[in-house]
């Protein structure tokens, strides 16, 4: 059984990284057109992630998903185009995991979190090199999908108020992110993502 | 709120064009009509939230939960393309089976009743997944068809909590006039 996992996981990465790019990026020139390209197919994952944060009650999340994405945002050109697929899959593993309610304290929890803010920054790019993107446009970049990762956070201190209803909610919204990450990940295998 | 528990069945019997799988696909808009403008699949996507109800927590969240995850692996087939038999059909049966476990008030453990549910997802999330790579513009449209799906199952959790407390007649009736309409669907009358 182990053994078979082994098999399919190693059959699923070579799948993911075999695939083409998935996302078309434009180079953001300013912190405008910066802020517009984080808010595509890429606003799973971090959004997923910060679901995360929010249901483990867990800054640490947070902050290494966005000490992720910003190596992600240096590390791009060695991570490859095929980044954004790689988030939507990782992403995709935080909003089953935040949906499930399984525990969120796990050291694994922390390195997902990493990988997800590290892909999701290294997607945002496509693969550029950060140096020859303009300042604004990587500054537009990092701001809008930190805002999107730190978002669900606000509803941290709710969640003390209103632990049950705020948690299910939580659960649900987590179970929407996971759909559609999944549907996304197998739309990249049809054709690009708009 | 009881005259309007009065006229829901009225609206799920009433005659619909069954446009879900019909319709041209586009962006978010498509996607959010695309299960609303379907009848067979809005007296499924509620018969689960009331059926939910019935059961309690944590089959009260538990659901909505399933379906969804369930659903984007029967949309990820349909967008390959994997052939799945009779689709029309189960989608038209889970609003019988649904509908007669809400009229009858069933009460399953957690996992038959995940089971059962997580099945009937597998269809409709094909259904939707299989008219995906064709629109417009397929994120926005899924995106579009999650949402609105979620949405019909806290509609559907909604009435049943708002019912459930003052016993099941209205309940019930809502489940009878489900099965009907997905009776109606499996016959071919709707």
């Amino acid at each position: 059984m182990r053994r078979a996992a082994g098999r399919a996981g190693r059959a699923g990465l070579l799948l993911l990284l075999g695939a083409g790019p998935a996302v078309a990026h434009g180079i953001p020139r300013n912190v405008g057109e910066g802020l517009a390209a984080s808010g595509g197919p890429l606003l799973l994952p971090l959004l997923a992630l910060g679901l995360m944060a929010v249901m483990a009650r867990r800054r640490e999340f947070v902050l290494a998903g966005a000490a992720g994405l910003l190596a992600g945002l240096i590390l791009a050109p060695w991570i490859g185009p095929n980044a954004d697929l790689l988030a939507l899959a990782a992403g995709f593993a935080c909003a089953v995991l935040t949906a499930t309610g399984l525990p969120l304290a796990g050291p694994g929890h922390m390195a997902l979190a990493a990988l997800t803010g590290t892909l999701a920054g290294a997607a945002l790019t496509g693969g550029h090199d950060p140096r020859t993107l303009p300042a604004g446009g990587l500054a537009g970049l990092a701001l809008g999908s930190l805002v999107a990762l730190a978002g669900p956070f606000a509803l941290a201190p709710l969640l003390s108020r209103w632990p049950g209803p705020l948690r299910i909610g939580l659960r649900v919204a987590a179970s929407w992110v996971a759909a559609i990450s999944a549907l996304a990940l197998s739309l990249t295998f049809a054709g690009p993502l708009p | 709120m009881k005259r309007i528990a009065l006229l829901a069945p009225w609206v799920l019997l009433a005659p619909g064009a069954a446009l879900a799988h019909s319709a041209e696909a586009g962006g978010l808009v498509s996607g959010l009509s695309h299960p609303i403008l379907g009848p067979d699949h809005v007296v499924a996507m509620v018969a689960v939230g009331l059926w939910g109800a019935i059961l309690g927590r944590p089959a009260l969240w538990a659901l909505p939960v399933a379906f969804p995850l369930v659903m984007a692996f029967g949309g990820m087939l349909g967008i390959m393309g994997v052939p799945l038999p009779s689709v029309e059909t189960a989608i038209a049966l889970s609003g019988v089976v649904l509908g007669l476990l809400v009229a009858f008030a069933v009460r399953l453990p957690l996992v038959p009743a995940c089971l059962i549910v997580g099945t009937f997802a597998l269809f409709h999330g094909y259904a939707h997944g299989a008219e995906l790579p064709a629109s417009a513009n397929p994120l926005a449209f899924a995106v579009g068809f999650v949402i609105s799906t979620g949405a019909l199952h806290l509609l559907g959790v909604g009435v049943g909590e708002a019912t459930v407390a003052r016993g099941k007649p209205i309940l019930r009736t809502l489940g009878a006039a489900i099965a009907l309409t997905g009776g109606a669907f499996l016959a071919g009358l709707a």
